[in-house]
């Protein structure tokens, strides 16, 4: 077995408290010598609503301007991060920012696999109804699947 | 400040696949240079309950404190497998503390957490089920979905 870890597989969908992860993902690839890779997952429900599709065709909408969007919005965040938090400045460790649209367990285990990671760090967010916590539906998924260790980052104190 | 993992906590259940999760312990801690702590938590045996007052009180002790030395005799001689198969060479002066509790898992994997103050914990995760459900060990579950730190699942037998 190679111990060390070269590749890392950051996985955000954006929400509150995603920065958490980031500052854990960064983290670990300055501490381990290892570079990031940013992989985030458009469901299409988010850019692509009922009534829009309806008048508009699927494809151009789902992979051009909804991963647009959610790109510049990605860059902007990694941007403000650096500058709140200069020691875990994205740009020393970030290789690639990929924005992918389908099923996001699915394709993070596969890009994890095609990069190929040897870690993959996600947040653990998610909770039932009456407020009850429980592990995200990705981050479960991804977890009993990866075929390489899985970091979650609790995001949901 | 710069990020830095100074105390890992590994818990172990000394099934198949612990021997596997202790190398992935080791290999993290070589990685950040940091200190391994490992538990094994002992479910509360019958004794411990209803039954505890209808029972010599001296042999019960006696019980629990021999069913806990020989998980602990257990654990640290697999430590000690584990560590001599390493090509690392510090491999067992990394090791920091072995622990063997009894109770509920959970708890005593937070509580341990919080003393040691662990830069994250350390399990290990089997994945499917013999029927092939999706499943997370309902131990890892918890301690994931409670813990303020990151917990790093690590694939057994996959």
């Amino acid at each position: 077995m190679d111990q060390s870890v070269r590749h890392i597989l950051y996985t955000t969908d954006l929400g509150p408290r995603s920065l958490e992860v980031l500052r854990h993902a960064i983290g670990f690839a300055q501490a381990l010598q290892a570079r990031l890779h940013l992989v985030t997952v458009a469901t299409p429900s988010e850019h692509r609503g009922s009534m829009l599709s309806v008048f508009v065709p699927e494809k151009p909408v789902a992979g051009g301007l909804g991963s647009e969007r959610i790109r510049s919005t990605l860059e902007g965040r990694l941007e403000a991060f650096a500058t709140a938090n200069p020691d875990f400045d994205p740009r020393t460790v970030l290789e690639s920012i990929q924005v992918l649209e389908g099923d996001p367990a699915e394709l993070i285990l596969r890009e994890a696999e095609r990069i190929p990671v040897d870690l993959i760090v996600l947040g653990s967010h998610g909770h039932t109804p009456i407020g009850e916590m429980l592990l995200g539906s990705v981050a479960h998924k991804v977890t009993i699947k990866a075929r390489v260790p899985v970091l979650l980052v609790p995001i949901n104190q | 400040m710069s990020y830095a993992v100074n105390d890992i906590l590994l818990a172990t259940d000394l099934g198949p696949g612990s021997a596997e999760a202790l190398a992935q312990g080791l290999r993290f801690a070589r990685l950040f240079g940091a200190r391994l702590h490992l538990l094994t938590v002992l479910q509360p045996s019958p004794y411990t309950g209803a039954f505890v007052d209808d029972m010599d009180r001296e042999a019960v002790a006696r019980l629990r404190g021999r069913l806990i030395q020989h998980t602990r005799d257990e654990l640290e001689a697999q430590v000690e497998a584990c560590c001599a198969a390493q090509a690392d060479a510090q491999a067992r002066s990394r090791i920091a503390s072995v622990q063997v509790l009894e109770g509920g898992a959970t708890q005593l994997i937070l509580d341990e957490t919080a003393r040691l103050g662990v830069g994250f914990i350390l399990l290990g995760s089997h994945g499917h089920s013999a029927f092939g459900e999706l499943l997370l060990g309902s131990i890892a579950h918890k301690v994931t979905v409670k813990a303020n730190v990151p917990v790093l699942l690590v694939p057994l037998n996959r």
